[in-house]
């Protein structure tokens, strides 16, 4: 995976998340193990949006390996990102998600409504990407 | 009986207050302080990610919701750590809150709407929430599993 690094005018704004593209989708991993700073989440929910707004049926798989804690803040931003892939006819997977963080998802019921896989393999399969 | 000295754990229990402005190293010099008192007086991993989690949705909901996102408006937190549980009151400037205002994050209607799911967090980990008089002071306790009754 390669960083990304956007820009916001003059100002250089450091990136949270890593992205690979392939033919078929888009991964993304976190860079931070904690997903709660305010100013992180927006920063995250900007990148993503760039994700999607750059593409004509976005299909992109989020893997939570190495996050330890989350916000209700960072929920917010999944489902903004969630609206928005569907708004293009798009997908959106995520996956490796541990025990602590999965609970945070069942709790607030969102696992009813975000598409979770248990690992990478397992979420590329679900959006018909060659293994 | 003593009381532990401010900030210092004694006989495993822990009493300590901060007053903060919205400044992320000031919170998480406290999340870090919190949990190192939690280690020192027995908590383990359960309790540290529960009340993390609850005490960052506090803050969050004093300065934006409470203080209005007012940079010079402060938030007082105050700790208590003991065998028998948690206790985190976190007090903002602001006017007041009714918790009854948020709507069911969980309800079908609601579902998909990116905000109000910070209350149910911490009513999900903690055993008590309650917003006391006027409504600007949010008590959270966390009973200690371990603690025999």
């Amino acid at each position: 995976m390669t960083g990304v690094h956007l820009t916001d005018m003059a100002q250089p704004q450091q990136s949270f998340i890593r992205i690979a593209k392939d033919p078929e989708c888009t991964l993304v991993e976190f860079t931070e193990k904690h997903i709660i700073d305010e100013v992180v989440i927006r920063q995250i929910g900007n990148e993503l949006t760039r994700l999607v707004d750059d593409s004509p049926r976005p299909r992109i798989v989020v893997t939570f390996k190495g996050v330890e804690h989350l916000s209700s803040a960072a929920l917010g931003t999944l489902l903004t990102v969630m609206n928005k892939v569907k708004a293009k006819d798009g997908q959106l997977r995520l996956c490796e998600i541990n025990a602590q963080i999965m609970q945070i998802f069942q709790i607030t019921k969102l696992n009813k409504i975000l598409r979770i896989e248990k690992d990478l393999a397992s979420a590329k399969a679900s959006l018909g990407v060659p293994q | 009986m003593t009381h532990p000295a401010q900030g210092h754990v004694h006989d495993g229990r822990f009493e300590r207050s901060w007053v903060l402005l919205e400044q992320r190293d000031s919170i998480e010099g406290l999340q870090s302080d919190v949990n190192d008192a939690l280690l020192s007086c027995g908590y383990g991993e359960a309790a540290s990610f529960a009340i993390r989690l609850a005490l960052e949705e506090a803050l969050v909901n004093g300065f934006r919701h409470g203080n209005k996102g007012n940079p010079s408006k402060h938030v007082t937190v105050e700790c208590k750590i003991d065998s028998k549980g948690v206790e985190l009151v976190v007090i903002d400037e602001g006017d007041g809150f009714d918790p009854g205002s948020v709507p069911d994050p969980t309800a079908d209607e609601n579902i998909d709407i990116p905000s109000g799911r910070g209350i149910m967090l911490m009513r999900a980990y903690m055993s008590s929430v309650e917003y006391l008089h006027p409504g600007n002071r949010l008590r959270i306790f966390y009973s200690n599993p371990s603690a025999t009754a």
